[in-house]
């Protein structure tokens, strides 16, 4: 749980000096999440579309009677929506919230595998050259010869600031509604 | 049950017994004649309070209460003259004693300590105690004498031993000698049938006697005529003026039950006549109940025959909201058998799974109504309230409290209790007007606060309504207009004007007093009746009162809804606003202004494909009817489907900026379906058509202004 | 003992048993009337005189109290034939009563 404030890099797995991350496919690039944060992931389902949110919520899914959002991680990072694919699948992931972990699904394009990553062949987030803001970047690394970017999952999908956002993006939606018409 | 636990459980009752004490002290406040049952329910609280406490030796509460129920038991039997100093003595005992019990609470080793006011109390309380031929004995006859003759009796249990007969005694002898000390004005003998005759041993003694006793003997003198047979026959004598507890005491060790031997009693008049119908301690009495109605004699009744009638069992809260997740997934799952039922075409299987629908659907509502419980637990805290503001501003204020049984969600009741409150003090701060400046108005001096509660279409409504000076709409402008609070150039309604006192530092108040005055309370009480997503609403009529009323959602777990689809999404739409569905008219609808026209009127309406940026419906669309309140208006929807037992289950933090939508249900397909909000969509509606209305007059006097400016520039 | 003195007291004459009790009615001469007690519940009226007793006390009085419980429990018609003052102080004392005929003795 505290394996943010430990080091750098998460999942490391005591004394091993590895990190334990599922890699996936978005867009061109590739990502690494740490298995830690990962509950589980689940093949993709009709998501429920919630109106007047912003465009990478998604929607809502029934996970064994817990109402669970789904964000578009594509969308989240200022590109254009993900495609449903064959082969895509949500994972559900747990985030720490103020006071509680809340559960969050991710859509993915493709899982690849979970590997392994050396922590010594984690470099810290380069400040240019990736499309990413630098904060929602753990480090990178080179995963069978490609360039692999490890997010930093607590940043990139904090509650609070997707939360802010949807804010902003209900309440205009609601003005706009409210104007609506007059105009 | 742990000592940990049981020691909760007497804290919790005690708390109870206190407040029940403190309604009826209340009450005989306002009638000083008082009444039997209330003045023995008074002496049984203390008892109780006292009773419990020995078995966790909690000492200082045994103490203090002990002195309270010594008082209360003269007052009880008539021997003190009940006044409104003594009355507030004994208030102020039970604030004490709930300082007590809350310092036992946290820590009940530690010994209370007795401070300047614990011996003030005690030894005013301790006056009353004495049979004083000086202050005290000069009180007036006392009006509250208890009727029954038989508190002067002495009563006799004589359960003889089996073998009387056999070593000589006679049960007639000791009858015979108690009529030499005495009258025996009733008696009640008990043969015990043998089961068999042939079994009969007819020198065994199967009788039994209970016996009123009027005598001046002394219990010595009565206890002797038993000397000889004491030991072995069980002889109970309880002397004149037992209390009821007593008997109920002898009742629990008599075999059988005990209502039996205390109907017989009560029939044969033994009881003090102030007896309740049931032992306390069997139904812990509710205090809400009683109190809820100190001047309603009718209701007072009948709240007094529930009290006989129920058995309370606590359980704990998460326990409670366990079972009714439980039963949500029940419903969700029961739904979607039902579908798949369906899906076969056995006409055997859907008729199995609509029983067992129907059944889940009892327990839902069984499971629901659970959670809920009458607002009474809010209501009986004003009387106490009502009594001490008033008293302070020097105010007589009859209270009435109507509608007291209505049920309302638990949860709900912390979060309105402030609220109405704050109201309340406001009302008879600022609404209800001095003695002499009613009187001068024709008006009778002692002024009404009446709390209403009840049902009103999947709502909840509370009004509190007095006979004050109602609002004063220029007095309200003036405030309003000096604290820069009124919007520019804009006539306001009189709800609106109403309104402005809601807002952040507004006081009407010309004297600032230390109730009310303060210029918080009323922007609070917005904050929190919004939080429970109420409406409140103000009517006055100037010199006659005002009503405050807030209308609250019933918020239950699990709602009956109706499904309709938009864009090809589920949607459902709560089935108590809901008031009628229909095409969508080709002809009777203005597009332009979003409205619709229903019979005899224009309703606006949202259409809920514009409102989620849908592209307009190719198909035909509907139009559902909703109502909220007094307010109507459409929604526009692609599909019908029909009936719908929703759970609701909150969207989470994410979607908290959300409006329109309230949460959301697990459809019988598993899916996700949003749960529309009715009155956000319906205050949509409205607020665009007034913004409309309002666009159109600034359009016209721009215009207007356009055409003065030209029309100077042209001279 | 004192069961040969007395002798059987209880004579049925079609639907009505009458039980003439003698003597003392007391814990010393239950045991030996009992059985011709109960005896009676056999008929439909049962009719019982205790004009000849002498001396009743509580455990006597207790048998008539079972026979009369009994009598009623089972639907017969139970009766003194004739007050007695003895008994009826004991039973007053117990704020119990009997039924008795009229004084004629009749039978409505």
């Amino acid at each position: 749980m505290s394996m943010h404030e430990n080091g750098r890099v998460p999942g490391n797995d005591a004394g091993e000096g590895v990190a334990h991350c599922v890699t996936f496919i978005l867009g061109d690039e590739m990502f690494a999440i740490s298995i830690h944060h990962i509950r589980e992931i689940i093949e993709y389902e009709e998501i429920t579309t919630v109106p007047m949110m912003p465009v990478f919520v998604r929607g809502i899914i029934n996970l064994r009677g817990a109402v669970v959002p789904v964000v578009d991680l594509s969308a989240r990072f200022g590109r254009p929506l993900s495609e449903i694919k064959p082969g895509t699948c949500i994972a559900i992931l747990s985030i720490e919230g103020n006071d509680a972990f809340s559960l969050l699904g991710i859509l993915l394009d493709g899982v690849r595998e979970v590997v392994e990553i050396p922590l010594d062949a984690i470099e810290p987030a380069p400040s240019f050259g990736t499309r990413l803001r630098s904060e929602f970047i753990q480090g990178i690394t080179t995963v069978a010869g490609r360039f692999v970017i490890l997010l930093d999952v607590q940043k990139a999908l904090s509650v609070n600031e997707l939360s802010e956002l949807a804010d902003e993006v209900s309440r205009a939606h609601w003005s706009d509604a409210l104007a609506g018409e007059t105009q | 049950m742990n000592n940990e636990s049981a020691l909760a459980l007497f804290f919790e009752e005690a708390f109870e017994q206190s407040n029940l004490l403190e309604s009826l002290l209340l009450s005989l406040d306002m009638q000083p004649e008082g009444n039997a049952e209330d003045l023995s329910a008074m002496f049984r609280s203390a008892h109780t309070i006292k009773g419990s406490a020995g078995l966790f030796a909690l000492d200082g509460l045994i103490a203090f209460t002990h002195v309270m129920e010594n008082v209360l038991d003269r007052m009880r039997n008539g021997e003190l003259a009940i006044d409104k100093p003594l009355v507030g003595l004994l208030l102020a005992c039970n604030d004490h004693l709930r300082h007590m019990l809350a310092h036992y609470r946290s820590e009940p080793a530690a010994p209370f300590p007795e401070d300047a006011e614990h011996r003030r109390l005690l030894t005013a309380l301790e006056a009353h105690t004495q049979f004083a031929p000086t202050a005290v004995a000069s009180a007036a006859p006392c009006p509250v004498a208890p009727e029954n003759t038989e508190s002067g009796n002495w009563h006799l249990f004589l359960r003889y031993h089996p073998d009387l007969f056999q070593h000589g005694f006679d049960p007639a002898s000791f009858l015979r000698y108690l009529g030499k000390h005495g009258s025996i004005v009733h008696i009640h003998t008990h043969l015990e049938m043998p089961d068999r005759l042939q079994d009969f041993d007819p020198t065994t003694c199967r009788l039994s006697n209970e016996l009123a006793l009027r005598s001046q003997a002394s219990a010595a003198e009565i206890a002797a005529a038993f000397e000889f047979i004491q030991d072995d026959s069980e002889i109970d004598i309880l002397p004149p003026a037992s209390d009821y507890d007593a008997f109920a005491a002898l009742a629990a060790r008599y075999g059988g039950s005990p209502e039996t031997h205390l109907a017989r009693w009560r029939e044969a008049g033994y009881l003090p006549s102030a007896a309740p119908t049931a032992p306390p301690v069997q139904s812990p009495t509710p205090p809400v109940e009683v109190a809820i109605v100190q001047n309603v004699p009718q209701e007072k009744r009948r709240s007094a025959d529930r009290i006989e009638g129920s058995r309370f069992i606590r359980i704990e809260a998460a326990k409670l909201d366990a079972l009714i997740n439980r039963v949500g997934e029940l419903v969700i799952s029961t739904a979607s058998s039902r579908m798949r039922a369906k899906q076969t075409a056995d006409s055997d299987m859907i008729q199995a799974v609509e029983v067992l629908s129907q059944l889940v659907e009892g327990i839902r509502d069984d499971a629901l109504n659970l959670r809920m419980v009458p607002i009474s637990e809010i209501f009986n805290r004003f009387p106490r309230m009502v009594h001490d503001v008033s008293a302070r501003l020097g105010k007589e204020i009859e209270l009435d409290l109507v509608g007291a049984d209505t049920e309302i969600d638990k949860s709900m009741i912390e979060k309105l209790t402030d609220p109405l409150m704050h109201i309340v003090r406001n009302a008879i701060d600022h609404g209800i007007e001095d003695a002499a400046s009613r009187l001068a108005q024709g008006k009778p001096a002692r002024g009404l606060l009446r709390l209403k509660a009840y049902h009103d279409t999947g709502a909840i409504v509370v009004d509190i309504s007095d006979d004050g000076r109602g609002m004063n709409k220029a007095a309200i402008l003036a405030k309003a207009q000096e604290r820069g609070l009124l919007p520019e150039g804009r006539q306001l309604s009189d709800q609106e004007i109403y309104k402005l006192i809601f807002l952040p530092g507004f006081s009407t108040a010309e004297q600032v007093s230390d109730i009310s005055g303060r210029g918080v309370g009323m922007d609070v009480v917005r904050r929190n009746i919004d939080a429970l997503r109420g409406e409140i609403e103000i009517l006055s009529t100037a010199g006659q009162g005002s009503t405050l009323r807030i209308r609250l959602p019933l918020t239950l777990a699990i709602i009956d809804g109706f499904h309709v689809e938009v864009g090809g999404s589920s949607l459902v739409l709560p089935l108590d606003m809901m008031a009628e569905c229909m095409d969508m008219p080709s002809q009777q609808i203005s597009r332009e202004t979003r409205q619709i026209w229903l019979r005899d009127t224009w309703i606006p309406y949202v259409s809920l494909r514009e409102l989620f940026s849908l592209p307009p419906c190719d198909g035909p669309e509907y139009v559902v009817v909703a109502q909220f309140g007094q307010t109507t208006a459409g929604i526009i929807v692609d599909r019908l489907i029909g009936d719908i037992q929703a759970v609701i289950k909150p969207l989470g933090s994410l979607f908290r900026s959300l409006r329109g939508v309230s949460g959301s249900t697990i459809m019988g397909n598993g899916r996700l379906a949003l749960i529309l909000d009715i009155p956000q969509l319906i205050q949509l509606a409205l607020k665009r058509e007034d913004r409309l209305v309002e666009q159109r007059q600034a359009s016209l006097t721009e215009h207007s202004i356009a055409l003065a400016n030209s029309t100077t520039r042209t001279i | 003992m004192l069961e040969a003195d007395i002798e059987s007291p209880l004579r049925i004459e079609g639907q009505e048993a009458t039980l003439t009790l003698q003597g003392d009615l007391t814990i010393f001469t239950v045991d030996a009337l009992k059985d011709d007690v109960f005896l009676a519940l056999n008929c439909p009226r049962i009719r019982v005189s205790l004009d000849a007793v002498n001396d009743i006390d509580s455990c006597g009085l207790q048998l008539l109290l079972v026979l009369a419980r009994q009598a009623q429990d089972i639907g017969r018609d139970f009766a003194l034939s004739k007050s007695h003052p003895e008994a009826d102080a004991l039973l007053a004392l117990y704020g119990l009563d009997l039924p008795v005929l009229a004084a004629e003795g009749g039978a409505p």
